[in-house]
């Protein structure tokens, strides 16, 4: 009777709060709405004439970066926009993801295939070639041709290749420091104190004297910081013979390598060549000396570590910069010593780029605003360091300085184009950009340039040979054990977890490649 | 000496057990108080010295990272006191109302109802229908609806409210009925007075869960208007971590810059848990009643 009513008074009940949250919301995203909806304004009929800016429609572009979320982007962007409206008639959202969540949110963004226009993509963050395999980006070969000038004028042609998945271009190569180096940080006052020439150290085992002088004359200090916290396998080359030897899978501590004077790419296990017992012996010989702590293995936090100042040599970044950066990083001035050659690999090359989406509405603009960042260094610097007297102050023609605490301090400005357009910060030197490009210049290229492994069909053989290298490196690098005796024991443990299927798969990839590329 | 100890009567026993909870108690606190302490050392002083009850100096350092937009902090506290109160009244309400219909015997989809709200805690329709019917079909991204709807009816609190709800004799509505009481008078005058503990627990349930939420603000909020507090913190935390340790890092693309690490971590802890611990003690009178009110009583 009653209780027959009762469902329907409750349906009219949930319906009427449905409709409630549903018009609460509606009014909210009032703004949202209108974005998406001038976003999604058919621009089609202009875009062929890139002549005349007045035949182009007005367009908004959405371009998404990872970074901290600024205070006064809409302020800034407003600023850009008089900028675009005059040169390409678009008007641009920034939207900024954190660091922790970009990966996430992209991931959730392409997949929904929401049609933004720009986003960055890269080797570590919103992955590159994941979203070129789900079809997230546009080929862009013909519009670089057509739009691109100033990209194609300035990032030099030998880099091109780092971006090309099957012979084409999908994403834009922000220009930036492409070299990977590899640094000892060394305690400045130990250093002058024991007349250590820091261009003398040509190889990881030139510091070893030095760590024996240590040794002997500062008690209470360990000479050396290893820990069991391995990323990546240390580099078997030095800066006398070159690079002899990389690594398939970029630097990572997977052990699939080739000779570089081996035209035919012969992919063969890392671990045993003489280089790397060689390596492994001196680690060795170090930890019996005593350089190396004797709990080093159970270390797990290199930083902290690094940063108590309990140790004299550390390992690091080396790049245009990075003593001084090493030395604000640790707390302590250090000396940098440069134990094997800069050198460009895929990952260093596609580490920042800029893609753009398969369903965005307007890429013909996109790419002119691509273009005017590597082009237009007011509209660059704008975007990096915000407005002139708000948020920043300028020294002079080339250097500024950044209002302390100011509301638009992205540091993110190798995520827009040309870093190389950037003024210079105070405290770094004039030619800061002039030196990056040097030791681009100056690096190795890895003569696989352009070649990613792809791990899909060897998913389960390269996670469990990447999990047992961890295991392993962290005992080698520490010298805890014999290598004599734990270098033969690896390669039976990896053989048994199918290394040489690896290795077959990783070869096949390379001649494909090869073939493909006509190396 | 010691025979005043050993007095014939004295509650030896009182004493081992008082210092068993005494025992007790210290391990439950002292994590607090270290918590507490830690957030206010140095980092220094934690590199060097590892954690320490106390800390030889208070330095604010961890704080003043994390309080460095004020503002900021203050627009996220207001943004999730106002979900977490808004929220949980609408949440209880719906929660309440759709498990009294599931409880109740004679009504003929009470099972099929119940099925239906268990059903959607075994499947659902996964991350990116759900990313997609919220921002591009209703557009309640960057609203702060957004922080709320998604959460309203939660399958597991509906159940553990209808346990409760099913306690509740017939014969109690029966009677409410014959003296001519409308379903909705009987709902508010007779079955919400009875079942007050449970309403109370799991609207704490509710709470906690609004309280802690960060992961619709991480999927749905850019406007830093509608920032929720435990996403902030997050966002604080994770990007320090990232500038930290990020392959950018090494390459050198980004800056070298000094953070309070562990001491911040601290410090978020209790800026993140803080209010909760004051609410708790409040709530706690009906958490026990509410925990014991299925079981038999005299």
């Amino acid at each position: 009777m009653k209780i027959r009513k009762m469902p329907k008074t409750l349906c009219l009940l949930l319906t009427v709060g449905l409709l409630t949250t549903a018009m609460l919301s509606g009014c909210g995203s009032k703004s949202a709405n209108q974005d998406a909806a001038k976003a999604d304004t058919p621009t089609q009929a202009s875009t062929t004439d890139t002549e005349g800016n007045q035949t182009l429609d007005p367009v908004n572009l959405t371009w998404y970066v990872v970074g901290t979320p600024q205070k006064d982007q809409q302020l800034v962007t407003d600023e850009i926009n008089k900028i675009l409206k005059e040169k390409i008639n678009a008007t641009l959202t920034i939207n900024t993801i954190d660091w922790g969540a970009y990966d996430q949110k992209m991931n959730v963004i392409t997949s929904s295939g929401e049609p933004y226009d720009l986003a960055f993509t890269s080797s570590w963050a919103n992955n590159y070639t994941q979203n070129v395999s789900k079809g997230a980006l546009l080929p862009l070969d013909d519009l670089l041709q057509k739009y691109g000038k100033h990209i194609l004028e300035q990032v030099p042609e030998k880099y091109w290749p780092a971006a090309k998945v099957n012979g084409k271009t999908y994403g834009v190569l922000n220009y930036q420091i492409y070299a990977i180096g590899r640094g000892l940080n060394i305690k400045k006052d130990l250093a002058d104190k024991y007349a250590l020439d820091t261009t003398k150290i040509k190889k990881y085992a030139d510091i070893t004297p030095f760590l024996g002088q240590v040794k002997q004359g500062e008690p209470g200090i360990t000479p050396y910081l290893a820990t069991g916290n391995i990323t990546h396998m240390f580099e078997l080359y030095d800066n006398e013979k070159g690079m002899t030897v990389d690594q398939v899978q970029g630097n990572s501590v997977n052990p699939l390598g080739i000779r570089t004077d081996d035209p035919a790419f012969k992919v063969f296990n890392l671990l045993e060549s003489p280089e790397f017992m060689a390596q492994a012996k001196m680690f060795r010989e170090w930890y019996e000396k005593g350089y190396i702590r004797k709990d080093a293995a159970a270390l797990k936090d290199e930083k902290a570590e690094a940063k108590t100042g309990k140790y004299v040599v550390v390992t690091g970044g080396y790049g245009p910069g990075s003593e001084s950066g090493a030395s604000t990083d640790l707390g302590y001035p250090v000396v940098q010593g440069k134990p094997v050659p800069q050198f460009v690999n895929t990952g260093s090359v596609i580490a920042a780029m800029t893609g753009i989406n398969k369903n965005s509405k307007n890429p013909e603009r996109a790419m002119m605003l691509l273009d005017l960042l590597f082009e237009d260094k007011e509209l660059y610097n704008l975007v990096t360091y915000g407005i002139e007297g708000k948020h920043y102050t300028k020294v002079d023609e080339n250097t500024v300085e950044i209002i302390k605490d100011s509301a638009y301090n992205p540091n993110n400005a190798w995520e827009f184009g040309s870093w190389f357009n950037a003024y210079v910060q105070k405290g770094q030197p004039a030619d800061t950009w002039d030196q990056m490009k040097k030791a681009n210049d100056d690096s190795i290229t890895s003569p696989l340039l352009g070649f990613l492994y792809n791990a899909d069909g060897m998913k389960r053989e390269n996670a469990q040979v990447n999990a047992i290298m961890n295991e392993y490196l962290s005992i080698i690098y520490t010298g805890t054990q014999d290598p004599e005796k734990t270098v033969p024991e690896l390669l039976k443990k990896l053989k048994a977890a199918g290394i040489d299927a690896l290795i077959a798969d990783a070869q096949k990839q390379i001649d494909e490649w090869k073939a493909a590329n006509g190396k | 000496m010691s025979s005043s100890v050993i007095n014939r009567g004295f509650p030896v026993f009182k004493i081992i057990s008082h210092i068993i909870l005494l025992g007790f108690s210290l391990i439950c606190i002292l994590p607090l108080i270290l918590v507490v302490s830690v957030s206010l050392s140095s980092e220094e002083s934690i590199m060097k010295q590892g954690y320490s009850l106390n800390p030889e100096k208070i330095d604010f350092t961890a704080y003043k990272f994390i309080f460095a937009d004020p503002g900021q902090l203050l627009t996220s506290y207001g943004v999730t006191i106002f979900v977490c109160i808004v929220g949980t009244i609408f949440s209880i309400i719906i929660t309440t109302m759709l498990a009294y219909v599931m409880s109740r015997k004679d009504y003929p989809y009470a099972q099929k109802t119940s099925l239906y709200v268990f059903l959607t805690m075994l499947v659902s329709g996964g991350l990116v229908p759900w990313y997609i019917i919220i921002s591009r079909v209703l557009h309640m991204s960057d609203t702060i609806w957004v922080l709320i709807a998604p959460y309203l009816v939660m399958p597991m609190f509906v159940l553990i409210m209808k346990g409760f709800m099913s306690d509740i004799a017939p014969a109690i509505i029966e009677s409410g009925k014959l003296d001519g009481a409308s379903e909705y008078r009987v709902f508010f005058s007779i079955v919400v007075p009875i079942t007050l503990p449970g309403i109370v627990t799991v609207s704490l349930f509710i709470l906690l869960m609004y309280w802690n939420d960060y992961y619709l603000s991480l999927m749905f909020i850019q406007n830093s208007e509608y920032v929720s507090l435990q996403f902030l913190l997050w966002r604080i935390m994770s990007n320090a971590d990232y500038l930290r340790n990020s392959v950018a890092a090494s390459m050198g693309l980004l800056q070298g810059v000094a953070m309070p690490d562990q001491s911040a971590r601290m410090a978020i802890c209790v800026l993140a848990a803080g209010p909760m611990m004051f609410i708790f003690p409040f709530a706690n009178k009906y958490f026990v009643k509410g925990i014991t009110v299925g079981s038999v009583k005299g």
